[in-house]
């Protein structure tokens, strides 16, 4: 296995935000404040260093309400490592993550 | 949903990479019906959120540029690109003309060497001083050319000028 790389800020911010449990594009915009033109080409990169992994929603759960099927994105073990390790490089990322788990309980 | 925002889509969905253009489509498309019906069913749907959502899909412009342009995709096409006889063939036109322009085959025409030489002169032959110009230019610089290939220049130029005379003294005396 390859050694994880050293993530970028806005990396450690998105995959911080899927790890709090935001799963979609959309939400991690909303959360985050960042642009859709950073927070997705960011999501394919660390898909692509295999640190998140995306899945289909069910097609028939979605046609069910009556709304087209959406992509989320979850974090793989290699992900919760380097996640682990962007906090303790990055040390308000660890606020971060405090915060957002206070407000989601 | 705003058909601005699906031609949008559209549009960028052709920089994506054609095997993935598909799911790439879809995602956005879910993401962007997600956002508009989440406005609606909020009531929060005015001008000023459909230009937010509108600014939002150029965001899609940057991902499809992305999946072009990537530091995979790009050493992919690194590696397979030069391989095909496509790239082969352009390669060996480039490389040939290259060589045809900076060869000596380029410079055998004599009114072309003398332009150019009087060029890297200074371009004084340009100047009113004509031949006495010229010839100037063409001494300064030693290594430009021998004194038969300036003599030989200077000869066709001065049977040029004299045939130019002639024919100016022909039309003149003609119009009187």
């Amino acid at each position: 296995m390859a050694p994880s790389p050293k993530l970028s800020y806005t990396s450690a911010i998105v995959l911080q935000t899927i790890g709090a449990g935001y799963r979609y594009g959309f939400d991690i915009m909303e959360v985050t404040g960042l642009p859709s033109g950073t927070v997705y080409p960011a999501l394919r990169r660390l898909e692509q260093q295999e640190l998140i992994k995306s899945k289909w929603e069910r097609q028939d759960a979605a046609f069910a309400e009556e709304r087209p099927a959406r992509k989320y994105y979850q974090l793989t073990r290699q992900g919760k490592d380097a996640l682990a390790r962007a906090r303790e490089r990055f040390a308000l990322l660890e606020q971060l993550a405090k915060d957002e788990t206070s407000r989601r309980r | 949903m705003d058909k601005r925002v699906t031609k949008r889509l559209l549009w960028c969905c052709w920089i994506v990479p054609r095997r993935k253009r598909t799911e790439w489509f879809r995602e956005w498309h879910a993401e962007v019906w997600h956002w508009a019906h989440f406005l609606v069913e909020s009531e929060r749907q005015s001008a000023h959120t459909e230009q937010e959502l509108l600014r939002h899909c150029w965001g899609a412009f940057s991902d499809a540029l992305w999946h072009r342009l990537n530091r995979v995709a790009v050493l992919d096409f690194l590696r397979t690109y030069p391989l095909s006889p496509g790239f082969c063939l352009i390669a060996l036109v480039i490389a040939l003309s290259v060589l045809i322009a900076g060869s000596p085959m380029s410079r055998l025409c004599p009114r072309r060497r003398t332009r150019n030489r009087c060029r890297e002169a200074g371009g004084r032959c340009e100047s009113a001083s004509g031949l006495q110009g010229m010839r100037d230019a063409l001494t300064s610089q030693k290594y430009l050319m021998t004194p038969d290939d300036m003599n030989a220049i200077l000869t066709e130029m001065q049977q040029e000028q004299r045939e130019k005379m002639a024919l100016a003294v022909k039309e003149f005396s003609e119009k009187n």
